[in-house]
């Protein structure tokens, strides 16, 4: 079939007209092979211009389009709907940016003329080596396993779970709540942890499409959006397996135990961490382990900080907490939080802070602390900015340790295939684009698992993993799978296993009956990473050959 | 120290050597043996479960007719198979264990015998005449043999994943010692019943000074190759002799692909980019492949080259092939500190994911 190309550049208002001369940038290409057509236009993402690249396309009887204007990421897929509503298939198009790359880099017109003849001759060249590809639909399970059944777990399969979806809810502690179930007071608007999990449990309760599993661990989790296999293990090593269509990872934090010993954890009586102390206080015994109340207490900020090589952010509240706690319950009882830098972000943290200090909490920027057993009592030896050493004697000291995932985070992570951050706590795919999105589809996380975090933080994740499921996983309604995929010919393939281990998304899966590399086509985004690993040529990417590659960069380098 | 059992040789070691693989099959060691038969000009790997066979073998042959990590690709890429135990040069051992990296041998139930190796002379030379050039000697090896640092197994850290080393450097001439290099090596000089008793000393000094010498003679040797290779015109001058026969890549062990791209039909230019090409530049050479072809098997086995010299051996036109191969892999290598052969362990570079590494390269 002959090959009929039509390449038409958008002068975008002032922003390409007068940055560049659009006519020689025509006439550059008009000459090529394959290009029947080259034009310019005012506005081709308008309604106006879109409608004319439809005319265009059937009068001239293109068979593929090229649009020189702004960014893919802008338009890209403006002019591919042009394509299908021309009726030609929205892959036989090519973008040249020559605004952002182009007309935006350069006061030089002429330089400008020049490139973006280039960028444009590339799209061409490119173009005519396009073959049309298809999406393929797949059925969808709509139903979600919520691992982790603290606030965060409780609050996502409560929005999600309804009549067409069902929600299975594991937790690998006997009961629901998480650690705020601890929580007596949550900062800053000191309301109650426990009540707050108790309002949660009892709408997952009585939900009738959520299935609680307690004493259960996730043994495997494969498949991938829509379509994962799940095989779960309770404590008495009774498995059970079910399908789902989207997974939320909402595991929880701990604190590191690492630094403690640093402080006299564990040697000396009356030091304790910060959750052993919100254990104490929701006993209703803030007491010394002696019985007796403790008159004075040091409460020692950033322990494990040098360790965890960051800030945890919470931490410098939730001994303001505690400081609270003491005061309230204790009355008549000195209170100093020793820290060496205050982490009080956001309005509602700084009011509390003042209300702390109000409250008779007092705070002393120090250097490092030592804690040692003076045989009566305590004593802290304050390094101060200055290097002088200042001693203080308290009867109880709290620890502030830094916060860790929780344990189980890794052991997910490597079922899933999915990275850890440099910390150990799972990434998101991208901080602002997809913050509770995972680079495996379908996969999405809440609360401690993606970083130290209050509750509000947790609960806004958790809405927001949700959100993306009801959106993207409706009931009824089938996945398009993505078109611009790798591929692996079969007749090439080594089964080196090399693309294997490059793949970011667990994509590829080795056959070894044929003794060949698959590409999972639902699973795979297209990255490129295993076309570029492949020795033999076998993984290719179907929307960037080498052969369309090659045209692009010949065009690009003349 | 390492201690060895003396092989007693009075008829060479090439006759003890078979004498000695042909206990291990009586002895129900192995389920065959993989090593050279030879035939007049002819000499191919053979894997003999017949112990009679081994009377033609030719253990320690002058020569290298197939790299050896390719005769084991081929009896072990699907599946492990027998108990074989496989006489290899250390090159060979070495290919082999990165082939079983990049999944195309299952080594598991191979046990590698190596043996000092003494280099092999240039195909060339033995096909005129095959008995003249049976002096093992060290003379008239090939270029890269004669510059091999890990001809020997001798180290507290082993280059490769030899089982059992045949040392005979610095051994007296009637006999040779038989070492085990790895735990599946005591085990079978165990089932045989042979101690190793033996000082290795003497063998152990000879390695070392020859390697040191080697050392040198390979420092200065590469010098030399890279004022001739150098640059893009220096380059395209050493490969423009190439006949794009690709029979390096064919006797290359570590080139496993199955249908190279190299040659193959997408790779090839339309007529009309010939012309374009020539319109654009004002001519367009008729093999255009040739650098390209050796550059991008570079880019893609550098990395596990392991120095055999096969390539240049075949090669029709006496390009350098395996020492440019050989220094630039080395090259590669030290940039991941990678040893290609010294164990099954370590993962490939490619492979294997480094949040920071090769920062000097960077922009």
């Amino acid at each position: 079939m002959e090959k009929r190309i039509g390449v038409y550049v958008c002068e975008c208002g002032p922003n390409i007209s007068e940055a560049l001369d659009i006519d020689r940038v025509v006439e550059a290409v008009s000459g090529m092979d394959g290009v029947v057509v080259a034009d310019r236009y005012k506005l081709l993402c308008a309604g106006a211009g879109q409608q004319h690249l439809v005319d265009q396309i059937k009068e001239h009887d293109l068979t593929h389009l090229v649009v020189a204007a702004c960014s893919p990421k802008e338009h890209e897929s403006t002019f591919m709907s042009v394509c299908e509503k021309a009726g030609i298939n929205p892959y036989m198009f090519q973008m040249a940016n020559i605004r952002e790359q182009v007309a935006w880099v350069t006061p030089d017109k002429e330089q400008a003329t020049e490139r973006a003849i280039r960028h444009v001759r590339a799209a061409v060249g490119r173009v005519i080596r396009h073959t049309p590809l298809a999406t393929r639909e797949i059925e969808c399970n709509p139903d979600v396993l919520v691992i982790g059944g603290g606030i965060a777990g409780l609050s996502s399969a409560a929005l999600l779970a309804g009549p067409e979806r069902k929600v299975y809810l594991v937790e690998k502690e006997p009961a629901l709540g998480g650690a705020v179930k601890g929580y007596e007071k949550l900062f800053p608007g000191m309301r109650s942890g426990s009540e707050l999990v108790q309002r949660y449990q009892a709408q997952v309760e009585a939900n009738d499409n959520i299935t609680v599993l307690t004493g259960t661990t996730v043994k495997s989790i494969l498949g991938f959006l829509g379509n994962f296999e799940i095989a779960v293990e309770n404590g008495q090593g009774e498995g059970q397996e079910f399908m789902v269509g989207a997974v939320v990872a909402a595991l929880g934090m701990k604190e590191d135990t690492e630094s403690l010993g640093e402080y006299g954890y564990g040697e000396i009586d009356d030091v304790y961490t910060a959750l052993e102390v919100e254990a104490m206080n929701l006993e209703g015994r803030l007491a010394l382990k002696n019985g007796d109340a403790p008159k004075s207490v040091g409460i020692i900020h950033c322990v494990g900080r040098e360790h965890s090589e960051y800030c945890s952010s919470v931490c410098c509240m939730a001994g303001m907490k505690i400081g609270r706690y003491l005061k309230d319950k204790l009355g008549d009882v000195k209170v100093t939080g020793f820290y060496r830098d205050l982490c009080v972000p956001g309005c509602d943290a700084e009011q509390f802070y003042r209300e702390t200090r109000d409250a008779g909490m007092e705070f002393v920027r120090v250097g490092r602390v030592e804690v040692h057993d003076s045989g009566n009592g305590i004593v802290l030896k304050c390094g101060t900015a200055e290097g002088a050493v200042k001693e203080e004697k308290v009867d109880m000291v709290v620890l502030l340790p830094s916060v860790q995932a929780a344990e189980d985070v890794g052991a997910l992570a490597e079922m899933l295939s999915l990275p850890l951050g440099p910390h150990g706590f799972m990434i998101e795919e991208h901080e602002k684009l997809a913050p509770v999105n995972t680079s495996m589809e379908g996969v999405y996380l809440a609360g401690g698992v993606t970083g130290p975090g209050t509750a509000e933080q947790t609960l806004s994740q958790s809405e927001a993993a949700a959100g993306r499921i009801l959106a993207g996983l409706v009931p009824g309604r089938k996945l398009e799978t993505e078109a611009r995929v790798s591929e692996i010919r079969a007749d090439l393939c080594a089964g080196c296993r090399t693309c294997l281990t490059v793949c970011c998304y667990g994509a590829i899966d080795y056959d070894p009956m044929k003794g060949i590399c698959v590409v999972n086509e639902v699973l795979c985004r297209g990255c490129g990473n295993c076309a570029s690993a492949c020795p033999s040529g076998a993984a290719s990417h179907r929307h960037f050959t080498s052969n369309q590659i090659y045209r692009e960069m010949a065009e690009i380098l003349k | 120290m390492k201690k060895g059992y003396a092989l007693q040789a009075p008829d060479g070691v090439r006759k003890a050597v078979a004498g000695f693989l042909k206990t291990c099959l009586d002895k129900d060691v192995f389920d065959a043996v993989l090593v050279c038969v030879r035939s007049g000009s002819a000499c191919s790997y053979v894997l003999v479960q017949e112990p009679s066979f081994l009377d033609t073998a030719d253990c320690l042959p002058p020569v290298m007719p197939v790299q050896g990590g390719k005769a084991v690709m081929s009896f072990t890429r699907h599946g492990k198979g027998m108990r074989i135990g496989a006489l290899l040069r250390p090159c060979e051992i070495r290919a082999a264990v990165e082939l079983s990296k990049l999944q195309q041998t299952v080594p598991e139930n191979i046990s590698f015998i190596s043996m000092d190796c003494e280099g092999v002379i240039p195909l060339s030379d033995w096909l005129s005449d095959p008995e003249a050039a049976g002096a093992a000697d060290g003379s008239g090896v090939r270029e890269l043999c004669s510059i091999c640092e890990q001809f020997s197994f001798c180290e507290d850290d082993p280059v490769g994943k030899a089982d059992l080393h045949i040392a005979t450097m610095g051994v007296a001439k009637d006999r040779a010692l038989l070492v085990p290099v790895s735990a599946r090596g005591d085990e079978i000089l165990q089932k045989l019943d042979l101690t190793p008793g033996e000082e290795t000393t003497g063998w152990v000094e000879e390695v070392e000074k020859l390697r040191k010498k080697r050392r040198e003679a390979r420092e200065e040797s590469f010098a030399e190759l890279r004022k001739r290779v150098c640059g893009l015109d220096a380059l395209s001058e050493v490969f423009g002799r190439c006949l794009e026969c690709h029979a390096c890549r064919t006797a290359c062990p570590i080139c496993y692909c199955r249908v190279c791209f190299a040659g193959s039909e997408p790779a090839g230019d339309a007529a009309v980019d010939y012309v374009r090409r020539a319109e654009r530049l004002g001519g367009s050479c008729c093999l255009p492949e040739q650098l390209l072809f050796h550059l991008g098997r570079m880019s893609h086995m550098s990395l596990s080259c392991v120095s055999c010299g096969m390539c240049e051996d075949v090669c029709p036109v006496d390009i350098p092939v395996g020492s440019i191969f050989s220094m630039v892999g080395q090259a590669t290598q030290g940039l991941f500190d990678y040893v290609p052969g010294r164990s099954a362990e370590a993962d490939l570079p490619l492979k294997k994911f480094v949040l920071d590494e090769l920062e000097d390269v960077e922009d």
